[in-house]
């Protein structure tokens, strides 16, 4: 479904990410791990067209985005470090506006079971800017609810989240995987991550350095020695 | 999608009220200085109106560009809209488009207390002079969006945008003071049609360098 071939990408004569190549295929819930400024969020904003690389193609569907029209990018989803949402809207207006963005139209009902879902729906009318970090790192977890994705590349989906919030985004990364979909999400936690995904991608370097499935046989001690 | 996208500003713009609001205060301050400095004859007033005029535009319409994207900066929305399966092209134009309604409700509520505290008389027909302040508008609003989305990711957004902008608007900003100087004198049309021309043009050549480039210029 998604293919990134010789990805290079340097800032300030800086060489961030120096051929980075793999695929993923329907069913792949993978992790990106690799230590603090590594081009982990880089490498996830180039897929997202966010971010230009200076060498490589990616491929999503056969289509290469970095080439092609925008609709070719239909189906693929960010969801990034910051919260992305217009501060000035309630949560329900950023989400009716960003479906349409993604030519979804959810219907009002589905966007309020949602928000309720996301223990947001005290704060319906709320505007955003007045959301907790956590609240707004829900809201940004219940727009993956309502859009339609197939790759969803996710930029550590726990962060500011407490110990319960952890659990249920854990297990919500788990429900939003059906067999069709991929996945690709950034985290540092290793233990969550092998429990998570079936695959990991560890980067080191400006490269992969790891690419093996979850269940690897010694693959924890791999990556804690990589990591340090 | 423009539509969509068309409507998402004037609905951000009518919650916040800070595009059209610091334009409008900001171009109230100038004009009630101006008001006071420029205390001269009426044919003086006459003849330094049209620049005066646009002056205030330029300063205005600088203070609200930024707020524009400086609302889609806050919690990065821009990177949000721009990883969505939408043209950057269609994304220039519904900020053109709502740049320009903003910049225009501003002139509009602006331009009976310009005339009434500048004591100026008013031109015996309104329309060339509606035509010419509307193409004026497309075209500081076009260099300003492209401005404004290349310095999106700069650190010092608030400090390159009228850096750049003012430089690159020179030569409109001139057109637009000959043809407005060419209309408040009840002149021929013929007598400004070039100034008109050359005004139309710059909107036409930043229009399309905008639709064409915004797709590089918002990226990484």
């Amino acid at each position: 479904m998604l293919s990134v071939s010789n990805i290079f990408k340097s800032f300030n004569y800086k060489t961030i990410l120096n051929d980075i190549s793999f695929s993923l295929s329907q069913g792949d819930t993978v992790a990106l791990m690799g230590k603090n400024g590594v081009g982990k969020s880089t490498l996830l904003r180039i897929i997202a067209k966010i971010s230009t690389p200076d060498k490589g193609d990616i491929y999503f569907q056969d289509n290469n985005i970095l080439k092609s029209k925008s609709s070719t990018r239909q189906g693929i989803y960010y969801c990034g470090h910051a919260p992305g949402l217009y501060p000035s809207l309630t949560a329900e207006e950023n989400l009716h506006y960003f479906s349409l963005f993604h030519k979804c139209n959810p219907s009002s009902t589905l966007i309020q079971t949602t928000l309720k879902e996301y223990e947001l729906s005290d704060a319906l009318n709320k505007p955003v800017k007045f959301y907790s970090q956590g609240m707004m790192q829900r809201l940004k977890l219940a727009f993956i609810e309502i859009i339609n994705w197939k790759l969803l590349l996710i930029d550590e989906p726990f962060n500011g989240l407490d110990i319960s919030g952890n659990d249920f985004v854990q297990q919500k990364i788990s429900s939003w995987q059906n067999g069709e979909r991929v996945i690709l999400f950034v985290d540092h936690n290793l233990e969550r991550a092998v429990d998570i995904s079936s695959r990991i991608l560890l980067m080191d370097k400006g490269k992969i350095a790891v690419d093996e499935k979850s269940t690897e046989n010694g693959l924890f001690d791999k990556i804690t020695r990589l990591m340090r | 999608m423009l539509s969509v996208l068309i409507k998402k500003e004037l609905f951000v713009e009518l919650r916040n009220k800070e595009v059209v609001f610091s334009m409008l205060a900001f171009g109230t301050s100038v004009l009630l200085i101006f008001s006071f400095s420029f205390n001269g004859n009426p044919k003086t007033m006459h003849e330094i109106a049209p620049g005066l005029f646009w002056t205030l535009v330029l300063l205005s319409s600088s203070l609200g560009l930024h707020r524009m994207f400086g609302l889609e900066k806050d919690l990065d929305a821009f990177s949000s809209i721009i990883a969505s399966p939408i043209d950057r092209s269609i994304i220039f134009l519904s900020k053109w488009i709502s740049g320009f309604i903003f910049l225009s409700l501003t002139e509009l509520l602006i331009v009976i207390p310009f005339f009434l505290f500048l004591g100026l008389s008013k031109p015996m027909s309104i329309l060339p002079g509606l035509g010419i302040v509307m193409i004026g508008n497309l075209g500081i609003i076009a260099v300003g969006v492209l401005i404004s989305g290349l310095g999106m990711r700069a650190r010092m957004s608030a400090v390159l945008l009228p850096v750049l902008l003012f430089p690159l608007l020179t030569p409109l900003l001139i057109s637009c003071v000959k043809s407005t100087a060419g209309w408040f004198h009840d002149n021929p049309f013929e007598f400004y049609q070039i100034w008109v021309m050359i005004m139309i043009t710059y909107v036409v050549i930043f229009g399309l360098a905008g639709f064409t480039l915004f797709d590089q210029i918002t990226e990484e």
